[in-house]
Formats: structure tokens, C-alpha cells, sequence
């Protein structure tokens, strides 16, 4: 019997292509027949309100969120179809920064860059910290790297974090929320942060914010996510030109020229204020 | 206030969970077999022994004297006071001080495993090392397994001397028995095999605590409350667990001398 190999990946194929991908938790069917493909050496922000299908999107492609239905291809292969030491093998060709950052607090900053180095690379340890060093300067954190990280900002861990996920040169690098919790300067210098980082590295970076403007910022294209339904796909200006009505519901709660200028005061919380005790 | 399921969604949660618990073990054994890392394991090794055995060396001393007045206070009518070295040396060492020694651990390393475990999970750490396509399981289940079936014989053994070192104590100092009677009297019913089957009840008491801990820990819901929740959880299922396995090891290996 002859063995069947996977095909090599084509150099134009997707970074990531969904078809027909559906995710229930319960009752809630939280994506619906989710269809697209993100093309590879671009930005692509994931815009939608809170609760709308964002995150578990990005479970799919790191392999932690399994579909009901639907095929999940990334870097060229199929994710679910694969072994637990082939999913791990794709999973180390990507780099994600997490909404809270995820960083080791147990570690100092350099070590918790050098870790994937060290650990996942299995690359010496002193070229391992040269190397992670390197990064954070890279990152604009050079003085910083014996701190622990709850020694640092938001922001600055923001930038441990990328570092960190930049660290085994992968090819797709997926960002949960990147300015989540961070005032607007420090978004907006995130936000440059990322674009320069893309132009200089050429990877395929993948967001996903319910961030309007950083999605502006920062997005060679976008895709809007309603209800765990895909609402608008293409470039930015295609999608900010929109006239659907669910699109411009959402896009137009910033004034025109998001992204270009500071972003307005976000309004002070408006919680039910029940408390569970 | 949160409202409570009903008791039909409760019990199916509750199976759910202990067959999740029972599944885990399995996956932790293979963790552990797996080869978890060197340096790491050493050290999470010694902070449990050094970590455990000050909490184990109290605990077991206290209850050491206290087997002793009581045993001393019920032999004394018969004129045998002198006698308590030898219950609190039968059962001490081979029962009490052992479990003890074993939940002692479950309180303080036990409790620790589930805790950092549980925050990592709660920060999202453990879906960082699967997303750097490494595996949570032999990088931090495998230490903290091996950490806990050495360190646990190590601290029943402590335990045993501490309780002996307590019941002589008591003995001497408080209720005036014979100081050299009194010491044989604690050694005359025990044997090299006690000690030999009180290590091995700790490693098999070691392995079911580190297991039980890991689990809670990796289970663990989000937030602060899912923290302090697993570790409640993982101490009270290891305590649980341990006094039942301490039965069952004493049952299968003296049971028969009875």
C-alpha cells in the first residue's frame, strides 16, 4: 500500500482558510457557517463586538477550540485532521499574543523571551539570551529585561508579549485583543509597533479587536464578525465603504478618519452593578 | 447570590467530573514517565520537602504526645503506663503518623500545586506553552508528579520520627514514665518492614495527592474565585483520597496479619 503524504503547502494558498465552520457551547451556536480565506504576508484585523465569535475564531486556529463543523486549514494544513505531534509541529511555525499577555510571571522578562528559544528551539542557553535580548530591543524594551513582568506596564508587557511571540521567527502571528486595557497613546504606539514590526518581518500577522480604530491603524484588510456570522471581508477600504447596514451599525460609532486621529475617551463603565456573592 | 442547578444537572456534573478526575490519572502517570525536565523537577522536589516537612514535623509531634496521654491514660488503671510506647509505637508508625505526614503534605504542597496550576490556567499561561507546541502536561504536571512521590516518603518518614520524638516527649516530661523504658517500649513493636511500608505508602499517597492536585489545578475555572476554588477542591478530594488509600494499603498489608 502505497503512503499517502500530505501536500507540500502552495506558496499562494491562505495563511488560513475556514469553510462552513460552525462552534456550539451548549444550545448557543456562537459561529455560524463561517467562510474565509486571510491572505499570508498581511495584516488582518477581526473586527466585532464583544461576544461575537472573535476569540473562538482564534481557537480554531491555534487548535485549543475544536468546530462542530467545518474545515480549518493553516499554513497549509488541515488542523483537526492532524496528530497531536503534528498539531504541535504547526503550532510552533506561529507565535500569539495573548488579550492578558499570558507572561510567566514566575520568570524574569528575558527569560520569558528566551523561553520558547530555549525550551521549544532547544537553542544554547547563552545564544538563547542574546537572541531575547536582541528582541526586546527590538521591541523598545532594551533597559527593562531583569524585571519581572508584573514589575512592568500594560503596555510593556504588550511588548514582552510580542517579543516573546516573535521569538521562533514564525511564519502567522495571532494577537487576542492587542490593545485591550491600554489608554490611546499607548494603544496607538502599540499599533505603530505592529506595522513596523509587519514591514520589517513581512509575516502574516492576524488580529482580532473589537478595536475600530487600531483596526484602521493597523489592517491591510479586515473582516467584520456580527453575531458569530461574517458580515463584511476584504481589504480596509473596501470594508469601511460598506453599505450594509450591520457594518455601518458597528463602523460608525467612530467619528470618519478613525485611525488617524486619538481616539475618543471610552465611556465609563456601565455595569449592572449586581455583585455575586 | 447564585442560584443553585438542580439536583439531576448537579449529579451529572458531578460524574462528569469524577470521570474527568479519573481519566486524568492515567495522562499524569504518562506525564510523569514521560521524562519531565531535569532541573526543574529537582528543584520543585526539594521546595516540597522543605516546604512540607516543618508542617509534618508539628503535626505529627503533637499527635504523638497526644496518642501517648491518651494511651498512658487508659493503661495507667492497670498499672501500665509504661505500655503507651508500645500502641503509640504500633499504630503511630504504622497508621497515624503516615497519614498524617501524607495530608500534611496535601495542605501545604498539595494546596500549592492546585494554586500555581490553577493560576496559570486562570492567565492563560498553559495555552501559551500549547500554543509554542509544547506540552503542559510534561512540562509542568511531570515535575510537580515526581516532586510529590519522592518528597512524600521523605516526610512520612520525618513524621514518624517527629511522632516519636513527641511521644517521647510527653511521656517523659509531662507524665513522668521511664526515660530509657519508655524509648524501647516505642521501638519494641516496630520493625524495619514498618518503615519500609510506611515510604512505599508514601510514594503510592504521593502519587495519588500530586495527582489529584494537578487535576484541580488544570480544571480550574477562570478568574480568582476558579483558583481559590480548585485549591479548596484539590485539598479536600487529597485528604479524602488519602485517608481511603491509607485504609486500603494497611487493610491489603497487615490485614492479613490479623
Amino acid at each position: 500500500m502505497s503512503e499517502q503524504r500530505a501536500p507540500a503547502p502552495i506558496a499562494d494558498e491562505p495563511a488560513v482558510a475556514l469553510s462552513g465552520v460552525c462552534k456550539r457551547f451548549g444550545d448557543r451556536e456562537v459561529i455560524h457557517d463561517v467562510t474565509l480565506a486571510i491572505p499570508r504576508g498581511r495584516i488582518t484585523a477581526l473586527l466585532g463586538p464583544s461576544g461575537s465569535g472573535k476569540s473562538t475564531l482564534l481557537g480554531f486556529v491555534t487548535g485549543l477550540v475544536r468546530p462542530n463543523a467545518g474545515q480549518v486549514r493553516v499554513l497549509g494544513e488541515d488542523v483537526f485532521a492532524l496528530p497531536r505531534r503534528g498539531l504541535l509541529a504547526l503550532r510552533r511555525r506561529m507565535g500569539m499574543l495573548f488579550q492578558d499577555n499570558a507572561l510567566f510571571q514566575s520568570l524574569s522578562v528575558v527569560d520569558n523571551v528566551a523561553f520558547p528559544l530555549l525550551r521549544v528551539a532547544r537553542r544554547p542557553a547563552p545564544e538563547a539570551k542574546s537572541r531575547a535580548l536582541a528582541l526586546l530591543e527590538q521591541v523598545g524594551l532594551g533597559g527593562l529585561h531583569d524585571r519581572r513582568p508584573d514589575q512592568l506596564s500594560g503596555g510593556q508587557q504588550k511588548r514582552v508579549a510580542l517579543a516573546r511571540a516573535l521569538a521562533l521567527e514564525p511564519e502567522l502571528v495571532l494577537f487576542d485583543e492587542p490593545t485591550s486595557g491600554l489608554d490611546p497613546q499607548t494603544s496607538a504606539a502599540i499599533d505603530a509597533l505592529l506595522r513596523e514590526t509587519q514591514g520589517r518581518l513581512g509575516t502574516t500577522f492576524i488580529a482580532i479587536t473589537h478595536d475600530i480604530v487600531s483596526a484602521a491603524a493597523i489592517a491591510d484588510h479586515v473582516g467584520l464578525l456580527v453575531d458569530g456570522r461574517l458580515r463584511a471581508f476584504g481589504t480596509r477600504g473596501a470594508v469601511w465603504a460598506s453599505t450594509d447596514p450591520a457594518v455601518r451599525a458597528f463602523l460608525d460609532r467612530v467619528p470618519a478618519g478613525a485611525g488617524e486621529a486619538p481616539a475618543a475617551p471610552a465611556p465609563p463603565p456601565t455595569g449592572s452593578g449586581d455583585l455575586e456573592l | 447570590m447564585s442560584a443553585r442547578p438542580a439536583p439531576l444537572p448537579r449529579l451529572a456534573a458531578a460524574v462528569a467530573d469524577l470521570t474527568g478526575a479519573a481519566a486524568f490519572w492515567p495522562r499524569a502517570a504518562l506525564a510523569t514517565l514521560r521524562g519531565p525536565p531535569l532541573l526543574d523537577t529537582a528543584l520543585l522536589t526539594l521546595r516540597l520537602v522543605v516546604t512540607s516537612v516543618p508542617v509534618v514535623f508539628v503535626v505529627t509531634f503533637f499527635s504523638g504526645a497526644m496518642l501517648t496521654v491518651q494511651a498512658a491514660a487508659s493503661l495507667s488503671p492497670f498499672g501500665g503506663g509504661a505500655l503507651a510506647g508500645i500502641a503509640v509505637g504500633f499504630g503511630g508508625v504504622r497508621e497515624v503518623f503516615p497519614l498524617l505526614a501524607a495530608a500534611s503534605v496535601a495542605a501545604r504542597s498539595g494546596a500549592e500545586i492546585a494554586s500555581q496550576l490553577a493560576t496559570m490556567k486562570a492567565t492563560r499561561q498553559t495555552d501559551a506553552l500549547e500554543v509554542m507546541g509544547l506540552d503542559p502536561l510534561r512540562l509542568l504536571v511531570g515535575p510537580r508528579m515526581v516532586a510529590a512521590v519522592l518528597g512524600t516518603p521523605v516526610c512520612v518518614l520525618v513524621g514518624c520520627a517527629a511522632g516519636m520524638l513527641g511521644a517521647q516527649a510527653i511521656g517523659v516530661w509531662q507524665l513522668g514514665l521511664d526515660r530509657g523504658a519508655m524509648w524501647n517500649n516505642l521501638w519494641s513493636g516496630v520493625v524495619a518492614a514498618d518503615l519500609v511500608v510506611g515510604a512505599v505508602k508514601g510514594v503510592v499517597l504521593g502519587f495519588m495527592l500530586g495527582a489529584i492536585s494537578a487535576r484541580e489545578g488544570l480544571a480550574a475555572g477562570p478568574g480568582a474565585r476558579g483558583v481559590g476554588r480548585a485549591t479548596n477542591r484539590a485539598v479536600i478530594r487529597a485528604l479524602v483520597a488519602v485517608s481511603a488509600a491509607s485504609l486500603a494499603l494497611s487493610s491489603a498489608i497487615y490485614g492479613r496479619l490479623a
